[in-house]
Parts: C-alpha cells; sequence; structure tokens
C-alpha cells in the first residue's frame, strides 16, 4: 500500500469534478459546435430567407415579411401539391399501420417460420427505394408490366398506373405501403415481446382467451406506446415522401403526384425561387416538428404504466 | 383454423413483398422481348443476361457510383461516429456547464429534417466553391443528433464506479470512451451504422442538390440519371441490372447480419 | 420449467395445503398445470368430481395469483377487479364502451359486477384505491388487489404462487396472517406455492414437499417437522442448519467409551454402514470436560451472535464433521475457538436416514460447512 497525505485524498475529488467539467465540454464542443454551423444556423437561415426577397447572386434583401407565405398559399401548384401530400399520408399512414400491426400479430402467433417472414417483411427497408421504384415501373408498366399482365388475365382493363392522373397518387401510395409496412411490422413484434407473459396468463384465467379478447385486454392496451411512436414515424415518413415522385412521376401527370418536398427541391433548386421554397421548408419543419415532439417524447419515456 | 388463416395471410403478403424484388431479378437476366410474350415473370438467358449487366456497367459509370457511394457513407459514418460518441459520453456523465442547453439543442436537432437547412447549406457549400465534392455529399452529415441522443442513452447505463477506477488506472476521458464505453454499447454502434448506412447510400435528396457532375454521383442519383437518360427506354432489363447491383450491397449485408440489425433497428422502440 | 414425475396430491374441500421445495422442484409448474398454464402429458387433474385436464384456464373455474400479481397496468383497480367478471359474463360487445349500451341486460349485468366490486373490496379493506392505477399503489396493495381479482369470482380452487415473495419482511409477516385469515372466512380450497418454509409452517393445514419433480412427503407441519421422511425433507425443514453425523463416526466415538448410554437404544442402528445421524442444533447441548457427562468429544469452532440465543460452531476431531449447537447468547464467552468440549444431543429428537447418495455432502454438513 501506498500512503496517501491526508490533504491528497481531500484535494482528489475537487480536482477530478473541476477536470470532469472541463473534458465534458471539450468532449461536447465538436458535436456542439457543428451542430450550430450545420444545422441551427442553416435553419435559422431558412426562417430569416421566408421573410425576405433573397435570390442567389443577389448582394442584398430586402424584409417582405409574410408575403411569401401569402405567395404559397396562393400558390395553385403548392395548393395542389399541399392536397396531394395529405391524401398520401391520409392513406399511407393508416394502411400501413394497420397492416404492420395485423402482420406483426399475426408472426408472434406462428410457431415457425418467424423469423423468415420478418426478414421478408423487412427487406424493402434496406432496399435502395429509387432501385425498387424502378422495379415497381416495370412492374406498373401499361403494356408488359406484370400488374397488367395479371390484370388482363383475370379480365380486368389494363391500366396506365404512373400516367393517369386519377390513379398515379395512388400507385405511389401502394409503393409508400410497400416500404413501410415491415419496419411498422418489426417495432410491433419488439413493442409486443415487452409485454409480460404473465399478464397474458392472467387474461387467460380471466376468461379472455380468444385472440380478441387477449388483444383487446393485454395487447392493445399496452401496447398503446409503441403504437403511438409507430404512428409519429409513419407520419413523417410520409410526408418526407420524395424518391418515388423524383424518379418516377417528377409530379406529373399534370400535378397529380406533386408533393411537399418535390415541390420544395423544385422550387428551390430548378426554378430558384428562394423565398416560396424556403416558406414551404419552415411550412414543412412545422409538421414533422409538431410530430417528433410526440416522437422524443417517447424515446425518452422508455417504460409506460408501471 | 385460424391459425392456418394466418399463416395464409402472412403467406400472402410476403409474396407480394417479395415480387418487386422477384421481377426485378427476372428482367435483369431476361431478354427485352421476352418481357413481351405475356408470361408472368419473363425467362431468363444467360446471353441476355451478361448483355444487361455488361450494359448497366458500361452506358454509366456504375461501379464508379457505387465506390463514392461506399465513401460518402463510409466516411459519413466514422465522423458521425467520432463526434457523437465522446458528445454523448459528455452528456451522460460528464457534467459541465450548458450541459442541459446542449442537451436541449440535441433534442430539437432530432426534430429538424435535412430539406430544412438544405437551402442555406447550398448556398454555403456553393460560395465555397465545394458543390460536386464529396465535401459537399458529407459534411452536412458529420453531426448526427440522432447518435449523440442514441450514444448518451447508452451510456447513462454505464456503471460509475467502473469510470472512477478507469480514471484512477490513468485512463483519461477520450481514453474512457473509445476502449470503455464504446466497445461496451457495441448494439448501439451497430444499430447507428445500420441506421446511418441505409439512410446515406439510399438518399437521393441531398446528391440532387449539390452534385450534377457525372463522376460524382452516388448509386440511386446515378440510377435515377441512367433511367431518364433515354439510354435505359428500350431497355428495362439493363435498368433492372443496374438496380439489382446497388440495391445487393445493402440487401446482402441485411441477409448476413439481420438478427443484429432487426435487433438494432428495435432498440427505437423499446 | 422443471418436469413434474408421477405427482400425486389429493386436497379436502376448504384445505389450506402449501407446495414447498427448492427452487426448480417443480412446485410452480405443478400450479401452472392445474390451472391450465401448462400442458399436461399424461394423468388427470380433478376439480370436485370433474376432470379439467382438457379444458381451457378460465373453464376450470380456479383462480390464480401471480408472485408479480400480473395487474393490467392500464386499468385501475376497480376494473382489474371485474375484469374477470366482464370478460366472462358480458360480450364482447357488451364490452365495449358505448356500443354496450345497446346490448339487452348489459347494464343490469355492469351493475351486478360493480357491486360484488364493492364487497371484495370491502373485504380487503381497499375500497380507497378503487379509482387508483397499479402504478400508484405499494406492492402490498397490489398484493390485495391480486388477491381481490382472484377471489371475485368465487373460485372453487384458489391457486397462490409465492404471492408474498416480493413484499418486505414486515409487510410479508401481516400479510400472511391476513390471508390465512381471510382464506379461513371465504374456506376457498387453497394451493400455495412458496419457497419459505417458515411461511408454509406458520399457516398450512398441510405441506406437501417437492424435490425434482417429486412429491416427497405430506402432512401437516408438525408431521412434517417432527416425522421427515428423509434426510432432504429433514434438511429442507431445518433451516438454516441441520446437524449430520455419519454414523460409522458416532459409532466409533461411542465404542471408545465416550457415549455410554448416551444413544444405546439405537447403538445396533448405528452399526450400519452408510447412514447417517440428523438432529437440529437446539436439540444438542455443549459441555465442559471438566463437566463429566457422556459426550462426543469436539472442539470449539467459532459462536455466531443471534440474538438472544447464539449458534456454536463445533468439530469432531475423527473427521472433521461441523456441528452447530443453539446456546444463549450470555454463554457466547465462555466459549474461545480451540476450547475443548463434549457435545450432546437428545436421542429423541434425532433421526437415522440410510445415506440418499454417497456424495460427500453429507460429511459436511451444508450450512456448517460454509465455516
Amino acid at each position: 500500500m501506498v500512503a496517501v497525505p491526508d490533504t491528497a485524498l481531500h484535494a482528489l475529488p475537487d480536482a477530478t469534478h473541476n477536470g470532469e467539467g472541463r473534458a465534458g465540454m471539450m468532449l461536447a464542443a465538436p458535436a456542439a459546435v457543428l451542430l450550430f454551423v450545420l444545422l441551427f444556423l442553416p435553419s435559422c437561415g431558412v426562417l430569416v430567407m421566408s421573410l425576405t426577397d433573397y435570390q442567389f447572386g443577389m448582394p442584398s434583401f430586402d424584409v417582405v415579411g409574410l408575403a411569401n407565405y401569402k405567395a404559397m398559399l396562393a400558390d395553385p401548384r403548392v395548393r395542389n401539391s399541399f392536397y396531394n401530400t395529405a391524401l398520401y399520408v391520409g392513406t399511407v399512414a393508416p394502411v400501413s399501420i394497420a397492416l404492420g400491426l395485423l402482420l406483426a400479430i399475426l408472426i408472434e402467433a406462428q410457431v415457425r417460420f418467424r423469423g423468415l417472414f420478418r426478414a421478408v417483411f423487412f427487406l424493402p427497408v434496406t432496399a435502395t427505394l429509387v432501385a425498387m421504384a424502378t422495379a415497381w415501373e416495370v412492374m406498373l408498366h401499361p403494356s408488359f408490366g406484370l400488374v397488367n399482365t395479371v390484370l388482363s388475365e383475370l379480365g380486368f382493363a389494363r391500366q396506365r398506373f404512373l400516367t393517369d392522373p386519377d390513379i398515379a397518387l395512388w400507385s405511389l401510395a401502394a409503393i409508400g405501403v410497400w416500404k413501410l409496412v415491415g419496419y411498422n411490422t418489426l417495432l410491433f413484434i419488439a413493442g409486443m415481446s415487452t409485454i409480460p407473459r404473465d399478464l397474458y396468463e392472467a387474461a387467460s384465467i380471466d376468461g379472455a382467451e380468444g385472440g380478441w379478447g387477449r388483444f383487446a385486454l393485454v395487447t392493445w392496451p399496452l401496447l398503446a406506446p409503441v403504437t403511438l411512436f409507430v404512428t409519429t414515424i409513419t407520419l413523417i415518413r410520409a410526408f418526407s415522401e420524395f424518391e418515388t415522385v423524383a424518379v418516377l412521376t417528377h409530379g406529373g401527370p399534370n400535378g397529380a403526384t406533386d408533393m411537399m418536398l418535390y415541390t420544395l427541391f423544385e422550387e428551390a433548386f430548378k426554378y430558384f425561387d428562394i423565398g416560396l421554397a424556403s416558406a414551404i421548408a419552415v411550412t414543412f419543419l412545422g409538421f414533422v416538428g409538431a410530430l417528433s415532439i410526440l416522437k422524443v417524447g417517447y424515446f425518452d419515456r422508455r417504460v409506460h404504466y408501471v | 383454423m385460424s391459425r392456418t388463416l394466418g399463416t395464409g395471410f402472412l403467406t400472402l403478403a410476403a409474396v407480394l413483398t417479395l415480387i418487386p424484388f422477384v421481377y426485378m431479378i427476372a428482367v435483369s437476366l431476361a431478354p427485352t422481348g421476352a418481357l413481351w410474350s405475356g408470361a408472368l415473370l419473363p425467362t431468363p438467358t444467360a446471353a441476355a443476361a451478361r448483355g444487361n449487366y455488361a450494359e448497366a456497367l458500361s452506358a454509366v459509370p456504375l461501379l464508379r457510383y457505387m465506390a463514392n457511394g461506399a465513401l460518402v457513407c463510409g466516411a459519413i459514418l466514422v465522423l458521425q461516429v467520432l463526434i457523437a460518441a465522446p458528445a454523448g459520453y459528455a452528456l451522460a456523465k460528464l457534467p459541465f456547464r450548458g450541459r442541459p442547453f446542449l442537451f436541449g439543442a440535441v433534442i430539437v436537432a432530432l426534430m429538424i429534417p435535412i430539406q430544412v437547412p438544405a437551402i442555406p447549406l447550398y448556398v454555403g457549400i456553393a460560395y465555397a466553391g465545394l458543390l460536386n465534392t464529396y465535401t459537399a455529399l458529407i459534411l452536412p452529415f458529420v453531426v448526427s443528433a440522432f447518435g449523440i441522443f442514441l450514444f448518451r442513452q447508452f451510456f447513462l447505463t454505464y456503471p460509475d464506479e467502473v469510470l472512477d477506477a478507469a480514471r484512477l488506472d490513468g485512463f483519461s476521458e477520450l481514453g474512457i470512451v473509445w476502449r470503455l464505453m464504446l466497445p461496451a454499447a457495441w448494439p448501439a454502434v451497430a444499430a447507428f451504422a445500420t441506421i446511418s448506412v441505409i439512410a446515406h447510400w439510399n438518399d437521393l435528396y441531398w446528391p440532387l442538390v449539390v452534385i450534377t457532375d457525372t463522376n460524382m454521383m452516388t448509386p440511386p442519383m446515378g440510377l435515377a440519371a441512367f433511367r431518364s437518360s433515354g439510354e435505359s427506354t428500350g431497355n428495362p432489363g439493363a435498368l433492372m441490372a443496374g438496380g439489382v447491383l446497388i440495391t445487393a450491397p445493402l440487401v446482402v449485408g441485411f441477409l448476413f447480419f439481420q438478427r443484429h440489425l432487426i435487433r438494432g433497428l428495435s432498440i427505437g422502440a423499446r | 420449467m422443471a418436469a413434474l414425475d408421477d405427482v400425486s396430491l389429493d386436497v379436502a374441500p376448504g384445505e389450506f395445503v402449501s407446495i414447498i421445495g427448492p427452487s426448480g422442484c417443480g412446485k410452480s409448474t405443478l400450479l401452472r398445470s392445474i390451472a391450465g398454464l401448462e400442458r399436461v402429458d399424461a394423468g388427470a387433474i380433478l376439480i370436485g368430481d370433474r376432470d379439467v385436464r382438457h379444458l381451457s384456464p378460465s373453464a376450470r373455474e380456479v383462480a390464480f395469483v401471480f408472485q408479480s400479481y400480473a395487474l393490467y397496468p392500464h386499468l385501475t383497480c376497480r376494473q382489474n377487479l371485474a375484469a374477470p367478471l366482464v370478460m366472462r359474463e358480458m360480450s364482447a360487445l357488451g364490452r365495449a364502451r358505448f356500443l354496450g349500451r345497446l346490448v339487452p341486460g348489459a347494464s343490469r349485468r355492469r351493475a351486478s359486477i360493480a357491486e360484488r366490486v364493492a364487497r371484495i373490496a370491502g373485504q380487503l379493506q381497499i375500497e380507497g384505491l378503487l379509482d387508483r392505477r397499479p402504478d400508484q399503489l405499494s406492492g402490498g396493495q397490489r398484493q390485495r388487489v391480486a388477491l381481490g381479482r382472484a377471489l371475485i369470482r368465487e373460485p372453487k380452487l384458489f391457486l397462490l404462487d409465492e404471492p408474498l415473495a416480493n413484499l418486505d419482511a414486515a409487510l410479508r409477516n401481516t400479510t400472511r396472517a391476513e390471508l390465512h385469515a381471510l382464506q379461513r372466512r371465504v374456506g376457498a380450497t387453497t394451493l400455495f406455492v412458496t419457497h419459505d418454509q417458515a411461511e408454509a409452517m406458520a399457516i398450512s393445514d398441510r405441506i406437501a414437499i417437492m424435490f425434482d419433480g417429486k412429491l416427497r412427503q405430506i402432512g401437516t407441519p408438525d408431521q412434517l417437522y417432527r416425522h421427515p421422511a428423509d434426510l432432504d425433507v429433514a434438511r429442507f425443514l431445518s433451516q438454516p442448519w441441520l446437524n449430520v453425523i455419519p454414523a460409522h463416526v458416532l459409532a466409533e466415538a461411542l465404542a471408545g467409551g465416550l457415549g455410554g448410554g448416551m444413544a444405546a437404544t439405537r447403538d445396533a442402528a448405528l452399526r450400519q454402514a452408510g447412514s447417517v445421524v440428523a438432529f437440529r442444533p437446539e436439540h444438542a447441548s455443549i459441555h465442559r470436560p471438566k463437566d463429566r457427562v457422556q459426550g462426543l468429544g469436539v472442539e470449539i469452532v467459532r459462536a455466531e451472535h443471534a440474538g438472544a440465543d447464539a449458534n456454536l460452531f463445533v468439530r469432531l476431531p475423527s473427521d472433521g464433521t461441523q456441528c452447530v449447537v443453539r446456546i444463549a447468547s450470555a454463554e457466547i464467552m465462555g466459549w474461545q475457538p480451540g476450547a475443548r468440549a463434549l457435545l450432546r444431543f437428545d436421542p429423541e429428537a434425532a433421526w437415522i436416514f440410510p445415506l440418499q447418495d454417497a456424495s460427500a455432502d453429507v460429511a459436511v454438513p451444508r450450512a456448517a460447512g460454509a465455516v
């Protein structure tokens, strides 16, 4: 043993504490600076731009108040785009959430092949959406696509899935559901695995033996926090749909599939209407940010009820 | 009875999920003429397969795109971990002035999608003359609020006694992060790596903003350009071959590591 | 899950039977099999004179109290108590919050359920807690709600799986007494699983003791305590310590003139190879060599203070076997480690067991071996 003078023993905690404070700042500094420079500064920038008439390359600009927002709400393209986004989100989110829950329950009830089903449904999440969108495009091809081949075999008329203005948005929604269901299924399965088994046993003794009774008494209420989480991330993902529009339809035919992010992209980086684009970006942040608050609240509070 | 019904439904759903993959592969192996045969899946031929893949690799520099994608994803991931892990450790274990403020900033940052700061970032990158560079592709993503948050949550559970012991043993704070915390948090690292690589390999939005040079394109952007270039319109086989090539790395990786990846990706829900 | 092997147990109406045994012995499996939570491969489970083996758990008319209580976390206590009645007596449509009003008879059934919930809450004195959720209750309160949920159906059979294990020591003792009084008042036939032999002794009409999936002995607490069927049972009911001396060691000591008539009645049995003599610390006494009593020569190892009593650890010089003697704690100072002494025990309170297996386990008694 080494003898430690009394004073050293007393000095130690204090020194460590100061050291910790300094070390903490040093370790957090790169992240803090980069968050500020790369995220907060430009995000505030976009907020400012949405209130000015700034244009690329212009040496100066004027504050125009809410003019950009008024223009945005009056712009027929933007209105149509927001309407399409609402239709798309209102379809894709409920369908992919309900289907995800149904698949999760069915997979949990399986004795064999649970891992196989889980992996299959998860494949679209990892796959590159741009590539899969082109595959869908070939499948939906009006003359030789698989879907139309099947339709005509069954006696239905062939459809121009991506070029018929009445159908195109629903075709993209189908692709969206295909893409999102697997992740939702996975999240529901993970949530279900945390429900204590003895609650199901208590339910079976209390008389809830059928699938529905178990579901209503135990699964659904205990899954509520997971359902909330799944709902918010699904809404965010649906709001953020970009790839299928940008690759397959370019918002067409005739604006039928124009959606928020695609409009934002074109206004900002194709037409360089920075004021309008900034206003759209801020609006987008309003939607997604509000949903994220729910999501983050869930992140931080992992334990529920108990 | 009801279980059989469930299995039937699952099987149907699984088949529907897999059809685009199967169809993409089948078309990539078949001659264009076979698409018109009226069969559900075109019949592959060896010659057509060779032709389609050769066309995909020669009509556009697909291998170059994939190398770009690998480089960008790798650089983003390494930088994200290098920056987020120490910050997560500081937020979890080191009381310092401004810590609550920084944590609040991380929470707010979680809510901001890349499309929001995109316009000013583009302006900045353009003024700096960095358009069409790897820097432009990598820079906006080097700090990940999600990564900081995830690491903090994991590090919180690490016992303080071990940290004190490590300090007495002469570890520096940075040494604690790399040699104690990160190895202990490997499920979080794996989950984060998965999420990061999937997001940035597949991203189309940001490359479309900062890249116009054909040589700098990432795989999805390159494939989208290939699709609209006109070179592929008469040849869906080559386009599908390109799709198979850029999708394969992640899908094969997923099939290899799926147990870890699924556990990692589920972390968010538990 | 431990396997059950040829378990046969007959419980009279209104009886309180505890099932005890070391962890992994199959006691919980037995209880869960009776409830229908585990599948039984062969045999019969009769409740009344009805074989319930092929019935679903809810059709068996049993109630089960889980160690974790398994209260539905999202329901209030009132709803938790009502759950078994609602699930059984109301249709799925009748249960629905708004549509339920349209179902004929639903409101009458609801009123009847509310009345029974109020009655059971009165019995358990949890009326004030009815509108709280389980997470707003203490462990003891949760335990009462779990009991109430089991009682409310007036089951034929009451199954309790370590219901007191999650309570702190003081609460465990009072709850134990209340549970016993409640069972007497309700008169429900009860099976009670516990790993705590003192708990079982305190409240059971009879105790069934299990080892390795087999039922070893069943009887009143007194029968088991005084006449354990084998060494395992004796050990389990003599916690923390049972003294076990190989018979040949004792026989040699006696032959050497040390023991004299101490165990004369059992002298013949002692000469059988492969048996052991077992007795409890409270049936042994320790004496000084100068006292000139007849006893086994031992060496004092150490003493442990245990309040009013103390445990004195001694060692037989011949083979090192350790024994424990209960003495008054005031006498501790008189017994210094290393001193020689004489050990005596009451032969009437000692047992001779055949050695079940020849493992070295017996030569060093479990607790004393930890010295």
